[in-house]
């Protein structure tokens, strides 16, 4: 297994992961920057708001982020015709494998860049709002939940298809419907997995016409959402195992 | 020679499925767009203008770049797969020639699209909202400008997705481009960023024209950064070796 | 006769590494050339100069007379087929799409493809999407395309790559009557001499980025007469003739091998070997094939 995931790194070599990785959480953070952070009145809520705002960020540029990813993974594959040989070399279950270990690992750093973002808006901007460690704690592992579960879902598409439009137009598909459902009924909202950053979320708004001014309050975290996701994600899994097993090359 | 170009541009699309992007993401736009004016007619003016920003707002604003950076992308990636910048650039075919045809084809897609979005908007307001009328003209209109607009992201994604072989990355990308376009247009610097000028030229988050008496710098702009961005294409056709592979 | 291709001092370099230096090729009218060295000796990196799909560091090609640059690119490449590297093609669309393509970007007649595809024995196989052909279908897909509009020169980089045995011949056959039935020139790389030898009529050889040699076949095949085997009853009286005569030569059992010699030579030696008891019971003379040559020529050795 760990010459396998050696081999993955390999073939990431000069492939640029590292900056597009980073660029999804770069972009993520620019974008929750412009709310309006440094607003006095918006101080007292501020980690909230930051988490809020990034449940909408993340439904729109997670999607095609994790599509870009998963289909960047396999792609290598493709372009290289490489499944024959590899197929030969390593058993099919360890090429998923290890394409899953190094996805996960890629995955996992836009989440954290946004745990290590609040952090550090909260310092630049002194929120006056005591920080909730549980509740930021609670909203990493659901991004990351939600991530994965998008991220295997594309890998899956990519491996399948080959031709990467399907993949690549799910994730935009994805990327608009997710924030679509974001204005719609929550009945609504809760059919579409993608769009569980938000169905996710431990904070509401309330946002005062007159006075212009959104309030956050914590609502109890959604245990049943998160999940919802981690048992999804495990299917997709199975199915994206099957998958490999029984493709032919 | 730009016919033959064309053609095989054409013959090249066939069985690549990526229509069926153009024609779902309108789709579902409009019906996210109609459900959210109803829905909302208690704080909205009624009519069509509204309900064309409703249509029109995040489809224009983050969605139609991406859209059409895979769509160039695809374009590319033909050529990027299976050796075949050897063959295209030895036919007798003038290299302008080639990349000319591919902006046009993917510029006939994105004006189709707009006459596809404008035909849902018509659809959807007219047997599902019940509006009175027929919508005004200059909403067409718009969506035709709209093509002008993207037209800078087609030529730019052209030269991006010839350049980068990653078959992904441009995407998110255009994406990235959105979401600062976005800030642009808030900052009334829309002019300055070739991925805002679609949802200006679109007109789609306000219901007075934003481009009235600005009609001018518009078309420059979309002029310039069409045109830098073919200049570059050009630049890096005739001066990079030909790698196949 | 005049050349259809020509270089003059022709070099590509990558960084400090030659890919081709000072090339100076010369193919004739009406022949097929047949530019042969070992993998990476710069044959493709060449054939792509010539196609102007990359620019030479120095030197000029030049291609029915005229010098290939940005202004006659399209004029040259109209009268030109070639086969670069890999055969290319669209994989989502079927042989006879992808031929329409090229045909299309030619401006040739569309018939033509029905040509060329019997040409190939693609004809069956034409509904079929190139993603399911196998890479001997493949490479003869590329030749199709390369023939579309009967061009003067076609270049071939290893056409017979991938095709089987039955295939080769037919390739061989096909490129061999090119000349002669549609005046064209063909210049065609290969790493094996041998697999030339009976369609080429000027040969190129090609390594490390240097010609080493350039010429018609048979001017090469001089070259192939190699050592004289003179077999001995009494080989330690032959040897010791030789010795007191100042002839180098090598035992090898009951034969001595001789170095390459005229014939009159000859004759007088075995008469002398004769006389002298030795016992002449055989003489014969190695050919050296072409194959051998060649490898001496890559390696750097003299042809003796």
């Amino acid at each position: 297994m760990a010459v396998c995931l050696w081999a993955e790194l390999k073939k990431a070599h000069r492939r640029h992961d590292l900056p597009v990785v980073l660029g999804i959480g770069v972009l993520a953070l620019c974008w929750a920057n412009t709310m309006k952070l440094s607003d006095p009145a918006s101080l007292a809520y501020g980690y909230s708001m930051v988490l809020y705002g990034l449940s909408i960020v993340n439904a729109v540029v997670m999607p095609l982020s994790m599509a870009v990813l998963g289909s960047r993974l396999w792609d290598v594959e493709v372009r290289g015709s490489a499944c024959k040989l590899l197929y030969t070399l390593q058993s099919r279950g360890s090429l998923f494998g290890a394409k899953v270990a190094l996805g996960f690992a890629e995955v996992l750093v836009a989440p954290l860049m946004e745990l290590a973002g609040t952090l550090a808006f909260g310092r630049i901007y002194r929120f006056t709002e005591p920080l909730s460690p549980a509740a930021l704690g609670w909203f990493f592992f659901c991004t990351l939940a939600v991530n994965a579960l998008l991220f295997f879902f594309e890998l899956m598409l990519s491996l399948f298809f080959e031709n990467q439009v399907p993949a690549l137009g799910c994730g935009v598909l994805f990327s608009m419907t997710g924030l679509f459902a974001m204005f719609m009924p929550p009945a609504f909202t809760r059919l579409l997995p993608w769009a569980y950053y938000a169905v996710t979320l431990s904070v509401g708004m309330v946002y005062d016409e007159s006075t212009r001014i959104s309030t956050f309050y914590p609502i109890p975290y959604p245990v049943w959402a998160l999940a919802v996701v981690v048992a999804l994600c495990g299917l997709v899994l199975m199915a994206g195992w099957r998958l490999v097993r029984r493709k032919e090359v | 020679m730009l016919r033959c170009c064309i053609a095989a541009e054409n013959r090249k699309l066939r069985r690549a499925l990526i229509w069926a992007v153009f024609l779902l993401l309108p789709l579902l736009a409009g019906v996210y767009g109609t459900v959210n004016y109803l829905q909302n007619l208690e704080i909205l003016t009624p009519g069509w203008y509204n309900l064309w920003t409703q249509h029109t707002l995040f489809y224009s604003l983050f969605f139609f770049a991406p859209m059409t950076a895979l769509y160039t992308a695809y374009l590319w990636r033909l050529e990027h797969l299976g050796h075949n910048w050897n063959l295209i650039m030895t036919v007798p075919v003038p290299r302008f020639d080639l990349y000319l045809g591919k902006f046009l084809v993917a510029w006939k897609m994105v004006l189709l699209t707009q006459l596809w979005v404008f035909a849902l908007f018509v659809l959807f307001g007219k047997l599902w909202v019940g509006l009175p009328g027929w919508p005004p003209a200059e909403i067409l209109f718009w969506a035709v400008r709209g093509t002008l607009g993207g037209a800078a992201v087609i030529a730019l994604h052209l030269v991006i997705s010839m350049l980068i072989r990653s078959f992904a990355a441009p995407i998110l990308l255009a994406l990235a481009g959105g979401v600062l376009g976005a800030y642009f247009a808030n900052e009334n610097l829309g002019l300055f960023w070739p991925y805002a000028l679609m949802m200006s030229g679109m007109n789609s988050n306000r219901a007075e024209d934003l481009l009235d008496g600005r009609m001018g710098p518009f078309l420059l702009a979309c002029l310039v950064w069409t045109l830098l961005a073919f200049a570059a294409g050009w630049l890096l056709l005739n001066r990079r070796d030909v790698r196949s592979e | 006769m005049q050349n259809v291709i020509e270089t003059q001092g022709l070099c590509k370099t990558y960084g400090n590494h030659f890919a081709v230096q000072q090339l100076d090729l010369a193919v004739p009218e009406g022949c097929v050339y047949g530019f042969i060295g070992p993998n990476g000796a710069g044959k493709s990196t060449t054939m792509k100069m010539l196609l102007g799909l990359i620019a030479p560091s120095a030197g000029k090609v030049l291609l029915l007379g005229k010098e290939m640059n940005p202004r006659n690119r399209l004029a040259l490449l109209r009268q030109t087929g070639s086969l670069i590297e890999s055969p290319s093609g669209y994989g989502h669309l079927t042989g006879q799409e992808n031929l329409e393509i090229v045909a299309g970007l030619k401006g040739v007649d569309h018939r033509e493809i029905d040509r060329v595809l019997e040409v190939v024995h693609l004809t069956d196989a034409r509904h079929r999407k190139l993603r399911q052909y196998s890479l001997g279908m493949r490479q003869r897909l590329g030749i199709a395309q390369a023939l579309l509009g009967s061009p003067k020169l076609l270049i071939l980089d290893e056409p017979t790559n991938g095709l089987d045995p039955a295939g080769i011949q037919e390739m061989r056959s096909l490129i061999g009557e090119m000349p002669a039935r549609c005046g064209t020139t063909v210049l065609i790389s290969s790493h094996l001499l041998g697999e030339m030898e009976q369609l080429v009529q000027q040969v190129g050889i090609l390594n490390q980025g240097k010609l080493l040699f350039q010429g018609p076949l048979a001017q090469l095949q001089q070259h192939s007469r190699g050592d004289v085997l003179l077999r001995l009853l009494y080989p330690q009286r032959g040897l010791q003739w030789m010795a007191d005569n100042g002839i180098r030569c090598r035992r090898e059992n009951d034969t001595l091998v001789l170095p390459p010699m005229e014939e009159d030579a000859l004759a007088q030696l075995v008469q002398a070997l004769a006389a002298r008891g030795a016992g002449v019971v055989g003489v014969a003379t190695r050919t050296r094939s072409l194959e051998e040559i060649f490898l001496r020529l890559t390696e750097g050795k003299e042809v003796a």
